[in-house]
Order: structure tokens, then C-alpha cells, then sequence
């Protein structure tokens, strides 16, 4: 489907979710451990740290965002004419790629037409970094035939959105679970925020998995309307209706029900209503500067999380995990068009945040954004289009990334090649895993080593927690 | 406009608020007729309620059969449903015809067009027949028609065989109306008849892009588009996982799941679905074009089933789940027909779609007994055709498991109503007035409110999964509840938001042409009138919003509330208006209405 960009539309992700893998007692021991952990070591938490997570919903063809370029020769061989020849019509021109000049020792690559201002925070800024072929993993898989000859385990429903989508979010892939990481990590660390009344997970995209933990939800906020509260709610006195309306609001949404839907209805509204005033509290207060953001989506979306990071201390929160769902991405069809645009409010968003954050709000190396997507898309073309895939390309940004480096191996685009799942379809094996890409982000927000099985419970396959150090070694630092 | 209203109608009441304090919460009666409460108050009233007791029960019976059977009803017509008995009712709406979008569509096009030449709106600046104008046809029609069932269904089939205008489908009511008025005409007919409609037509095919999918390319390095193949078999048919006739998985030895189909099934299934194209052209196309397969979306006509052009369409054997070999030498149309029935006659198709639609109509976690009844209905166990929709419907409608009360205090028994379905529950039974007789509600309002709107999903996954549970005691207890979906800190507050501005501001709703066509306006007298008997109204919101439902808990808030809105100054009624506005806001809103049992 074609994605039309319209601020009155909503963004929401697909997500399905079923059945639910409960580590409730585990959790509930380890938040305990934690919050005194936290207490005796006050001085770790006096910093305040943020992750925004953008989800790139419907499949991100990342690998016509992150794209070989070493030459394009007439004969011989190289590995754009390698690209070049796999995705055939769908190829962007050589010369259209924006180089990146790595810092590592990174396969020549470019970035796509419409990212110049990434490719800028890449090369000069150095503060944008690319892991390369990430995907879902239960273990570490090298060949396609180990596969075939069943010595791995590999995710469940494979190149389809829903499971896809949810294994993203919970790192779960053997599991259709509903609870995502960064909301069991909000389970454990929540209790350490000052207030306890709008949660720590705030979502520019109404409800998610990734910010669904066992205890705790996301606080949706809409960043057009920015929540103005609750019409009548305001209790003054000397206005008749005001007044009855928000006694009645205090009995109907006061009142537990024993009938478990009117329960978690009223108690989302309870809830709401609670956080919705401190939250109005917090965005009448004006900034000392201007926040100057696209007015797109994104844009609109980054926007408002940069003010509720300026404004975190006011929320009373020294950890804050933000959720945006940037969808449209399936691009089965009109793939060229679509991503031109798209990347252009995706560039433009990112640095016009980076702006915000870094200038004006002064915090760049406590905010760490980071893009996801349920998976890249095939390297083959269907004549003006992309089907599900496997492997793709993410996108991390902010002072403390170790930037102007690509991470993980980016393979060869060689059809029939080892990665390629089944010969000839362009469906890559993954080489780097979504556990390890979040475990580092996780280490640094102030989850411990002996933790981490608990928000990714197949950490182990691909890091060494008794050794320590750096999942994949895309932060500078880990404190 | 809005804010106008509400400070208009604020001081009248600030005036009066003064020398009321003294009493607010002290249960002031004075002058306030209390009628006889129905025998249902006081502890033992739910009990009677549920043993069937009580001169309302049957009224409210009707009510709550509206709720899953129409977009709800007022008094008179709930009484008429209560006295010729459901069946007869259902049996009465399969006759009767369907009011289709599309000619509404035509009359309010020609006529707001009209009106913007008229008013010297230069011809290129007229955008449309666009999304919000389906809006208005839908809006217009929906609270006038007569064919009730139909249209409930198909909503509920909208949100299971998904398109959106949340894409470039925006930009085409006609391709929007001609989908939905598909839907509408097989409402009452076979499912297999449905999925080919479906298939073939050019907003699914635009929308899952199997739109001039084109056969392998080898020279080129193209293949088949792997989309509706997979959505067809996830969504439309038989999902993810192999299903006991009463919707529960199929497990193997180890316990596991067992997976319909895998990654190369779809691509068999892909190479089905390739060849499809444009059948016309719009009026406008002044060109010739050799194969008009070529022809792209925006110039093909939307209104007809896509054409098959066979040259396009991959040749050779396909293996569909490994089951079926559909012969190569056949037409595309052959292929399409084959692996369409293959799908229709999988019997996971049966339980799939039966608990879908229980979950769109009555609730949330249907019985797996109550499943299978339906699914064996639509298996064709009742000595009806496979797929037979009005079989279909009536097993899910007369089922015991939706008629009865019993049960009804059960965890497991409830749906949170759909938001947009709320909001035009809400327009029907309000006394609407529009001076021409036109009702156009611009219909995104909605979506900014609540998130939902007819034809309106995010995604082909619609605007819940099926299977989503919010966390707390519905997932601890093993329960979905796909709206809770909706249902988070921003939106749940706007929908708050949304019926107060009803309740409070005057104006039904809003369209984009308010300049040229007034906005309808809530007529509160019939409320005004009853404003001084709290019961009264209290019995007339239990009827028409929450089917005798409505607990003594809530009946004590609202019955305060409206006590309280109450001034004595100088012959001015107004408390009268916000009586019947506190009535209607604070029912909605309350958790007995929102959560339908």
C-alpha cells in the first residue's frame, strides 16, 4: 500500500500480539534488586538519559538507504555493479549516493538521494553511525545451509509484518508475546523516576509493544494537539457544569469496577487523567528558545519529544524511552517515488532534532536515537517494487554513538550468494542481531550485564556477558 | 464556532452558581419530581435484570440486539424490533434493498459542485468526488437508511477484507464507494462470492498492489508481487496457524503450532495473482494506448472488476500450500478461480472468519463452543450452501451465547465498543436538524478523535489485531480485547472530549462545506421536556444506551449530577439544557456503556 503523508491521519503500528510469555516473578525480584541497586548508587543516576526509538513500519528497503559504493565499472565487477545487478530496475544511481567516509574499516558505501543532511552528521559531525544486515536472530547464523540442514532455529513467521514487527519490539522471535523490551526495561527502572504519574515510556503513536511492559504502558501523546486535558475537568469554582463535571469524572473514573473491561477502561482514562495535568502543567511553560522542526509528521513528532526532553526534570523523569511510528513503508509498489519523499522528512526530521538537542536543549550525549523496521525487503525486484525480506540496515544517532562508522558486516548483493535464504529470492540472512544492537543501548541506559537475559532472552547466543564490553561497539560509552 | 457556543451558554450558569454551593452534594430534590424507579434499583436489580424480570426487560433486550445487529436505534424503533421478534426481524432486512453509497455520492457531488461554480469557485479549484466526500454519502446515508443489518455487516467486513483511504485511495471517492458498495451486496451472499469480488476489484487491487502484477521477468530480473498472495491466506481466509473448527490453534506432538503456510507457498500463491489490470479508462483519458494493460490506476476505471490479460499472467503449474496443482496451459482467470475456491474450502476458513466476524458484531472472546457453532454453519452444516452470509449471520445473531443474559457478570463476556461506532450510535438516537435535510460529517474529525473511522485503518491489518490484549487482568487472564487497541492516554480522552462538544456545544457534527450546507444541530427538546423527572431520563439512557445495564453506581453519579444542574432565578431554564446534556455526556463516557456485554 502507498503510504500518503497527511498530519490529520493517524500513525499507528500493526503490531499483532498474542499469548503472553510472562517473566512477571523474575521481574518483580529483579525491580526490587534494582531499586535498591539504584538508591546505593545515586550518583550513576543523577544523569538523565533518553532513548527515541523511530519505527520505520511496513519494511524499511534499507538497502536502498544504505548502498554500496565503491565504483561502477562497464566491465570487471564491484560491489555496486553487484547491487546493480541484483535489484535491477529498483538500483539508485551511483552517482546519486551521497559517499560516506568512514571511520572504519567499512565496506565503500553511499547513502541514499534524499539523506543528504545524515550523510553530513556522518561525515562531519560524526555523531550518525550504521549497523549493516541486522534482523531478528535466535542464534547466530553464518550460511543458508545451516538452515537447511536444521542446526539453527530461526525466528517465527519469517518476512511476515505482524510477527516481524512484534519480534522487534519484545525479542521474542520464538514467541508471538505482546510485551516489548523497552517496557520490561521500564519495568525494572520506572520506580527510579521522581514521579510515578506519567509513565516513563511516552509514545508520539499511541499504544506499541515496544513500550508495553508487564507493569508498565506507554503515555500516548498526540503531537499535534499535545493533549489539552479533559473538557469541564477543571473543577473551578463558580462554574456550575465545570463543578459537576469533575465530580463526576472524580466518582465515574474514582470508582473501581469489578468487571475487569469497565476496570481497564475507566483505568486508562484514571490514568490519563492524572498524567494529562502535569503533563499541561509542564507545556504551558514557555521555552527560552524556538524549536524549529519540519512541519511533517516526523517532524511534528521530534519535535514534541525534544520539548518533553527539555522539560524532563519538570515531569520528574531522569529516564524517558520515546516511541514514534513513522509508517508506509510496504512498498510493494511505486518504491523509487515513495522512498524519495519519505527519506526527504526522514533527513529532515532527524536533523533538525539533532539541532534541538545538541544547540538548544544542550543534552547531546544523554539522548540516543535509533531507528528500527520489522525487515529489509527483498533485493530482487517485483517490476516496480519490493516483497518481505529478512536482513536490513538501522540508523543511530546522537553524541555518545561512536559515529562516522558502519557496523556489522554488509554483504556482497550477490544473489545465490551464502546469505541468500533461498537462491535467487534475495532474502538476506541477517548477520548482526536485534538483541545485541538493543543490549548496548540498554547497557548504557543503566540496565547491569546480569540483567540483560531478562529483556533479551537470547542475548547470550551473541554476547559474552561475563567478559563485558561492547555488544557491537556503536556507543562511545556504555556510562 | 465551537468555542463561541460554549462561552455563549457559561455565564447564564455562573450567574446562578453562587447561591448553589450550599448544596452541591447534598442530594437537593426539592422540586424535582421523582417518578417510581423500576423494580431494578437497590441491590437485587441486576439479579432481576438477568432473570429476564421487569417491564423494561424486553425493551431492553431489543436495544442490546440493536447494538450488535444495527449502528443502534431510537425508542420508537426498538419498540417496533421488540414486538416483531428478532429473527422475523433479520429475516425482514435480508429483504430489503441496500442503499449503496455510490448514488449518494453522485447527489451530493453534483450538488455541493454546483453550488462552488455558483458561488465562483474557478472549475479548477474543485477537488473531488475525494475520501471526505464517501464520508458525507456514508454519514448521509447511514442515518436515514432503512436497511440496517446490511450495512453493520458490512462495516464489520470492512475491517476484516481492509482497504483504506489512509492511502493514495484518498484521492478517489468513486473507487472508495464502488469497494464499499461490494461489500454491501455481498453482505447477504456467499463468502466465496465475496472474495472474488474482492480480489477482482481495483481498490484491493490497488491497495495490496496486485494492480498490473506482472508475471516473471527473467531478462529483467522481476518476479510476481508476493502481496496479496500473503494477505489473502493471512487475513482474508485462513491466518497464520492451522485451526480447530472452533477457532482454537491445532497443535502437533511437540505442542507446537503448525504454520499454514511458509515463505514458498506465497511465492506460488504470487504467481497466481499476477496479470490483473485495468478493465477502462476515466472519461477524462484522451489517449490510445497499445496493451492497455499499461494502463496505470489513476487513469483506469475504479468502479469495474479488473481485467485479466492473460499475457501478463505467469505461465506454468503452481502448487498452492502443496496441495493443489492448478495445471499450467490455463487462463489467468482459471488459476485465480481455482486457488480462490481452494482457499474459500480450507477448513480453517470456516472458524477463521466465523470468529472474526463474532469479534466485529458481539464480542471480544466468543466460547470456543460458540465458534464452532458458527463456523459449522458456515461450513455449511445447517443444510445451507458453504459461506451462505445470511446462514452465517443469523448463527452469529441468534446464537444463545449473544442472545442470553446469563453468563453476563463473566470476565470473558464483554467487547469495548469500537470508538467510531460509539459516534454513530450516538448520532442516531440524538434528535439530528439540518434544514436540508443532510447530514455530512467530514468524517476525520473522528479519526483525530478516536482513531477510527470506516474505511479508514492504518494498515490492511486493520485498526486492531484480533488477538490484542492490553496488559493488567485482561491479558493476566488470558482474554483479548482488540479496541483496547484505541484506548490509551491521548485517545481516550478525546473521545471524552468529543462527546462533551456534542453534549455541551450544539452542533451534531462538522463537514468541510459548512459555509454552503449548515452543519446538523442536536435537538435537545424531547430531553428539555423530561428534564424535570431525573428517573425518566435515567430509564430513557438505560434503554437506548446501555440495555438495561446501567448500574446503581452509575445511576448515582448521573442522578447527582443532574440534580445538581439546577438553579431557581428568574423563570430561566437553561439548567434544563444541561440537564439533558449532562445526561447524554455522562452515559457515554460512563464504563457500563462503553463496555457492551
Amino acid at each position: 500500500m502507498t503510504k500518503i503523508t497527511r498530519r490529520s491521519f493517524i500513525r499507528q503500528s500493526s503490531c499483532a500480539a498474542i499469548g503472553s510469555t510472562t517473566l512477571m516473578s523474575t521481574l518483580l525480584n529483579l525491580k526490587a534488586l534494582n531499586a535498591a541497586s539504584f538508591n546505593n548508587s545515586a550518583n550513576m543516576m543523577e544523569d538523565y538519559k533518553a532513548l527515541v526509538c523511530i519505527l520505520f513500519s511496513g519494511g524499511n528497503d534499507s538497502f536502498n538507504m544504505l548502498v554500496p559504493k565503491d565504483s561502477n565499472p562497464t566491465s570487471g565487477t564491484s560491489l555496486y555493479k553487484n547491487y546493480r545487478n541484483t535489484r535491477s530496475n529498483l538500483a539508485l544511481n551511483f552517482n546519486s549516493l551521497h559517499g560516506l567516509s568512514h571511520l572504519n574499516g567499512a565496506v565503500p558505501l553511499g547513502l541514499h538521494p534524499s539523506l543528504p543532511k545524515m550523510a553530513n552528521l556522518y561525515n562531519n559531525s560524526r555523531n550518525v553511525a550504521f549497523i549493516s544486515n541486522i534482523g531478528t536472530l535466535v542464534e547466530p547464523i553464518t550460511s543458508r545451509s545451516q538452515i537447511d540442514n536444521n542446526q539453527v532455529q530461526t525466528p517465527l513467521g519469517l518476512l511476515s509484518h505482524s510477527d516481524q514487527q512484534l519480534q522487534w519490539q519484545t525479542c521474542m522471535p520464538l514467541d508471538r508475546s505482546a510485551v516489548g523490551w523497552a517496557g520490561r526495561m521500564a519495568d525494572l527502572i520506572q520506580s527510579i523516576n521522581p514521579n510515578q504519574n506519567i509513565s516513563m515510556n511516552i509514545s508520539m503513536s499511541g499504544t506499541n509493544i515496544l513500550q508495553t511492559g508487564n507493569t508498565t504502558v506507554e503515555f500516548a501523546v498526540d503531537p499535534y494537539s499535545r493533549d489539552i486535558g479533559i473538557s469541564g475537568d477543571n473543577g473551578s469554582q463558580g462554574w456550575l457544569l465545570d463543578e459537576i463535571i469533575t465530580r463526576s469524572l472524580d466518582s465515574m473514573f474514582g470508582n473501581t469496577y469489578q468487571d475487569i473491561f469497565k476496570k481497564s477502561y475507566a483505568g486508562v482514562i484514571a490514568n490519563s487523567r492524572e498524567g494529562n495535568r502535569i503533563l499541561q502543567e509542564q507545556l504551558d511553560i514557555p521555552l527560552p528558545y524556538t524549536l524549529n522542526f519540519p512541519d511533517t509528521d516526523l517532524g511534528n513528532s521530534l519535535k514534541l519529544v525534544a520539548e518533553l526532553i527539555a522539560k524532563s526534570q519538570g515531569l520528574g523523569h531522569k529516564r524517558q524511552i520515546f516511541f514514534i511510528d513513522y509508517g508506509g513503508w510496504d512498498h510493494h509498489d511505486d518504491i523509487l517515488a515513495s522512498q524519495l519523499a519519505m527519506f526527504q522528512e526522514v533527513d529532515d526530521a532527524l536533523d533538525a532534532f539533532n539541532t534541538a538537542i545538541s544547540t538548544q536543549i544542550n543534552m547531546p550525549n544523554n539522548v540516543l536515537t535509533f531507528s528500527i523496521s520489522e525487515f529489509g525487503r527483498s533485493l530482487t525486484s517485483n517490476g516496480n517494487g519490493t516483497d518481505h525480506a529478512w536482513g536490513g540496515n538501522v540508523m543511530v544517532m546522537g553524541g555518545n554513538v561512536d559515529g562516522g562508522k558502519t557496523f556489522g558486516q554488509y554483504p556482497d548483493i550477490v544473489l545465490g550468494s551464502s546469505l541468500d535464504l533461498w537462491p535467487g529470492q534475495g532474502v538476506f540472512i541477517p548477520t548482526t542481531s536485534t538483541d545485541a544492537y538493543f543490549a548496548e543501548m540498554a547497557l548504557w541506559y543503566g540496565v547491569s550485564p546480569t540483567e540483560l537475559p531478562v529483556l533479551f532472552p537470547n542475548i547470550g547466543n551473541f554476547y559474552n556477558i561475563a567478559n563485558g564490553g561492547k555488544p557491537i561497539g556503536y556507543l562511545k560509552s556504555l556510562t | 464556532m465551537k468555542l463561541y457556543l460554549y462561552l455563549f451558554l457559561l455565564p447564564v450558569i455562573s450567574l446562578s452558581a453562587q447561591n448553589y454551593t450550599d448544596y452541591l452534594g447534598s442530594g437537593h430534590s426539592a422540586g424535582i419530581t421523582v417518578t417510581a424507579s423500576s423494580s431494578k434499583t437497590g441491590p437485587q436489580g441486576l439479579q432481576s435484570l438477568v432473570n429476564g424480570k421487569g417491564l423494561d426487560d424486553s425493551l431492553f433486550d431489543a436495544s442490546r440486539f440493536l447494538a450488535q445487529a444495527s449502528f443502534g436505534a431510537k425508542i420508537d424503533y426498538i419498540t417496533q424490533v421488540k414486538n416483531m421478534g428478532f429473527e422475523p426481524w433479520i429475516n425482514d432486512q435480508f429483504t430489503k434493498p441496500a442503499s449503496l453509497i455510490r448514488p449518494k455520492l453522485d447527489t451530493i457531488w453534483n450538488m455541493l459542485y454546483n453550488i462552488y461554480i455558483s458561488n465562483g469557485i474557478p472549475e479548477e479549484d474543485i477537488y473531488g468526488p475525494a475520501a471526505v466526500h464517501f464520508n458525507y454519502a456514508y454519514w448521509d446515508n447511514n442515518l436515514k437508511n432503512a436497511d440496517l443489518l446490511r450495512h453493520r455487516v458490512a462495516e464489520a467486513l470492512s475491517e476484516i477484507l481492509v482497504i483504506s483511504y489512509n492511502s493514495d485511495l484518498e484521492g478517489s471517492a468513486i473507487a472508495l464507494s464502488s469497494y464499499y458498495d461490494m461489500l454491501l451486496q455481498n453482505s447477504f451472499g456467499n463468502y466465496k462470492d465475496l472474495l472474488m469480488a474482492v480480489t477482482k476489484h481495483p481498490a484491493m487491487g490497488y491497495y495490496l498492489s496486485h494492480f498490473q502484477n506482472r508475471k516473471t521477468n527473467v531478462a529483467e530480473n522481476t518476479r510476481p508481487d508476493e502481496n496479496y498472495a500473503r494477505e489473502i491466506m493471512q487475513l482474508f481466509t485462513i491466518g497464520l496457524v492451522e485451526l480447530n473448527n472452533d477457532g482454537t490453534p491445532k497443535t502437533d506432538n511437540q505442542g507446537n503450532q503448525i504454520p499454514t503456510y511458509d515463505n514458498e507457498d506465497i511465492r506460488q500463491m504470487a504467481k497466481i495473482f499476477t496479470g490483473f489490470g485495468a478493465s477502462g479508462v476515466e472519461p477524462w483519458v484522451d489517449w490510445q494506448i497499445n496493451d492497455t494493460f499499461y494502463i496505470d490506476f489513476y487513469a483506469a476505471k475504479k468502479d469495474i472488476p479488473m481485467k485479466m490479460y492473460n499475457n501478463w499472467h505467469e505461465p506454468g503449474e503452481k502448487i498452492i500450500l502443496k496441495q493443489l496443482t492448478i495445471p499450467s496451459g490455463q487462463s489467468g482467470m482459471q488459476d485465480v478461480d481455482q486457488a480462490v475456491d481452494f482457499l474459500f474450502n480450507h477448513p480453517n476458513t470456516g472458524p477463521f472468519i466465523s470468529k472474526k466476524l463474532i469479534q466485529r458484531l458481539v464480542k471480544s472472546n466468543p466460547s470456543p463452543a460458540y465458534v464452532d457453532r458458527v463456523a459449522t454453519v458456515f461450513n455449511g452444516g445447517a443444510g445451507n450452501p458453504r459461506g451462505d452470509m445470511k446462514a452465517l449471520i443469523k448463527a452469529i445473531l441468534l446464537d444463545p451465547e449473544a442472545r442470553t443474559r446469563a453468563g453476563m457478570e463473566r470476565p470473558d463476556a464483554g467487547i469495548l465498543r469500537p470508538p467510531f461506532l460509539r459516534m454513530l450510535h450516538l448520532m442516531r438516537t440524538l434528535d439530528l436538524e439540518q434544514p436540508q435535510n443532510r447530514y455530512l460529517h467530514n468524517g476525520y474529525s473522528i479519526i483525530e478523535d478516536v482513531g477510527q473511522h470506516v474505511m479508514a485503518s492504518p494498515t490492511v491489518f486493520n485498526f486492531y489485531p484480533p488477538d490484542f490484549a492490553p496488559i493488567g487482568e485482561i491479558s493476566d487472564n488470558g482474554l483479548v480485547a482488540p479496541e483496547f487497541k484505541l484506548h490509551n492516554s491521548s485517545k481516550s480522552i478525546r473521545y471524552l472530549n468529543s462527546i462533551f462538544g456534542t453534549s455541551f456545544w450544539g452542533t451534531a457534527f462538522w463537514s468541510w462545506d459548512g459555509d454552503y450546507i449548515p452543519n446538523p444541530t442536536v435537538n435537545y427538546a424531547h430531553y428539555i421536556s423530561i428534564a424535570d423527572d431525573v428517573e425518566k431520563m435515567l430509564r430513557e439512557a438505560d434503554i437506548l444506551y446501555t440495555h438495561g445495564q446501567m448500574t446503581d453506581q452509575t445511576k448515582a453519579i448521573i442522578r447527582q449530577a443532574l440534580k445538581d444542574m439546577y438553579w431557581n432565578w428568574n423563570n430561566n431554564y437553561e439548567w434544563k439544557h444541561y440537564r439533558a446534556g449532562l445526561l447524554i455526556y455522562l452515559t457515554m463516557i460512563s464504563p457500563d456503556y462503553n463496555i457492551l456485554k
